[in-house]
């Protein structure tokens, strides 16, 4: 088994702030954690909460800092509550090269995983980190087993930004091509680019304009997610859609592909021709770095917000309308909504219609009866859409994506654009006092079993 | 521990015949007092479907089997038969909580058993 831990920037700040506040005597906390399984047996750990620990939970003798059996009895108390995992973190200040485990610290872990594993439910695990001046160490121990796993990376969640890789694989772009593109990110940011597994779910109007755009930015690694085939009232805005794709009935995900390839032939693109609601499309997901929205309805919204949450994703969603009554328009727009984990959500910023979500995760017959009583809508009448604002409102998102992803700025959280008075305005949003999702679902990762609960039955 | 696992248990504590599927998608009350009089039974099952997005998707509708009538023999309001659930007839009340806020503790704000209160409230004030 390999591991690797990720943490939001809003973590990592204040991570650091605690770590580094002396650079003479050692810092402790304590991360409470989830995690990913994913393929070739890799665990990735979760950042869920940090406790920063001071005295009176700390004992700094000689040998170093230690914490009082109550610190440790608190520790697994605040894990068990929140039905996580726990990874201590502590400094040796003085390691300026590459830092390592103190002979102290291998006999002090002996004794805690004992402890962890005798208090902590079955699943759980245990992790130890050290910090010294510009390098990170840490182990994992898991019930599984008695040996521990090096945890080789830390990273940014959905950055591509590493904190510290043991074997950071370099990541190399054609300057050339990229020269005028660089002027804005700078290289580091342009490599970030090139290092990102981006997601996308929904590869329609404003999707497929998502995939190309990014392709031509730099990204080099895709899921692509969607059950839908090409049909000819798709032709006025599916970017790349011919009429030898509709007499075909391409998947959109297969259209998607191969115009990101024509653009980017060396492009990783993995498509998924399943609805979001299967364990597949949940696989891919968790294999992406950061995820881009593109779909037409609430429940899939709801889902990728809490799976954002869960697993760290940055997420970037939006949406396009236009509402006509007689031939003539009286609404029309767009919203671009960023989700940083951790600092509030689609919930947080009233951007999903939670009741009409309900609706549409509502077992058939249920959701039947709501079509009936007029709560939802049941025919596919193809609602109006134009390309021009499906460009706008993707050209909006994927700027927001190289703020999130290369630091150049910083986000814009929320964007409404009005087609009709042609005004964009930003919109604050905050994390919301009541929110279980940014309260209770950030960094738990596997542990939400989200998979079970959207796939089931479907 | 799971939060819809949480709002059960306060469901278990406050009625006793309780039926929950494994994965937590849904829950029978056994007996569910009716008020006295008022239908043609004093007690029925009752079936909730939680969504896969609650909490954050409010509760709605609540199912008994089917065949329920008004003392006057009359179909009730806002009731519609017709759904097939595990092997079984069952009518649908069209019930939505107005406001629907959770809070962090799940013992706080709105929850499932605030929802069945609710329900019990429509059965027992509302039009028969």
């Amino acid at each position: 088994m390999t591991a690797s831990f990720v943490l939001t920037d809003q973590q990592w700040s204040e991570l650091q702030c605690h770590l580094r506040s002396s650079m003479t005597s050692e810092r402790f906390a304590v991360l409470l954690a989830g995690c990913c399984h994913e393929r070739n047996n890799h665990v990735t750990l979760l950042c869920h909460k940090i406790l920063l620990y001071n005295d009176p939970a700390l004992v700094d003798d000689a040998f170093g800092i230690q914490v009082t059996p109550t610190g440790i009895v608190e520790m697994m108390n605040s894990a068990i509550k929140a039905g996580t995992g726990l990874i201590e973190i502590h400094t040796h200040p003085g390691a300026k090269g590459k830092v390592s485990f103190s002979a102290v610290d291998s006999a002090g872990h002996n004794e805690i995983t004992k402890f962890a594993f005798s208090c902590l439910p079955e699943d759980s695990f245990y992790g130890s980190l050290v910090a010294g001046q510009r390098s990170l160490s840490g182990l994992l121990w898991t019930s599984a087993s008695s040996v521990p796993v090096v945890i080789s990376a830390f990273r940014i969640a959905g950055t591509g930004k590493s904190i510290y890789e043991s074997a950071k694989k370099p990541v190399h772009f054609d300057e050339n091509r990229y020269t005028r593109q660089v002027h804005l990110l700078g290289k580091e940011g342009q490599e970030r680019i090139g290092s990102v597994r981006v997601g996308i779910v929904g590869l329609g109007g404003t999707g497929s304009i998502v995939a190309r755009t990014l392709a031509y930015e730099g990204v080099r690694s895709f899921v692509l997610i969607d059950h839908d085939r090409i049909a000819v009232s798709n032709l006025n805005r599916l970017d790349g859609g011919t009429r030898w794709d509709v007499r075909f009935r391409r998947r959109k995900v297969r259209i998607a592909r191969r115009e990101i390839l024509r653009i980017a032939p060396d492009a990783d693109v993995q498509i998924v021709p399943k609805s979001l609601f299967t364990m597949q499309a949940f696989r891919a997901m968790a294999d992406a770095d950061i995820l881009f929205g593109c779909t037409d309805n609430d429940a899939t919204r709801l889902c990728m917000n809490e799976f954002s949450a869960a697993y760290l994703k940055p997420y970037i969603d939006m949406g396009s309308g236009i509402i006509a009554e007689s031939g003539r328009v009286t609404e029309a727009g767009g919203r671009v909504t960023v989700v940083l984990p951790g600092q509030g959500c689609m919930l947080c910023a009233n951007a999903v219609n939670t009741r009409m979500a309900g609706h549409e995760l509502a077992p058939p017959e249920l959701r039947e009866v709501a079509v009936k009583r007029g709560y939802v809508s049941g025919s596919d009448i193809p609602a109006p859409s134009v390309m021009s604002l499906n460009q706008t409102m993707a050209s909006i998102a994927v700027t927001e994506f190289k703020a999130v992803v290369t630091g150049f700025r910083a986000p814009v959280r929320n964007v409404l654009y009005d087609l009709l008075s042609g005004t964009v305005t930003p919109v604050r949003y905050d994390v919301g006092p009541n929110c279980l999702v940014c309260h209770s679902s950030l960094g738990k990762g596997d542990l939400m079993k989200l998979q079970t609960r959207y796939c089931n039955n479907r | 521990m799971d939060r819809r696992r949480q709002e059960l248990q306060l469901l278990e504590q406050q009625f006793v015949k309780l039926s929950i599927a494994d994965d937590l998608s849904w829950f029978i009350i056994e007996a569910f007092p009716l008020p006295p009089g008022r239908y043609n039974r004093d007690t029925t099952r009752l079936l909730h479907f939680i969504g896969p997005g609650y909490p954050q998707t409010p509760p709605d509708n609540f199912l008994v089997p089917s065949g329920l009538r008004t003392a006057s023999n009359v179909i009730p309001a806002s009731y519609q038969e017709g759904q097939n659930h595990f092997g079984q007839q069952w009518g649908v009340f069209s019930w939505h909580a107005k406001v629907w806020a959770p809070a962090l503790d799940h013992q706080q704000g709105d929850n499932l058993l605030t929802f069945i209160m609710s329900a019990n409230k429509r059965l027992w004030e509302g039009e028969p």
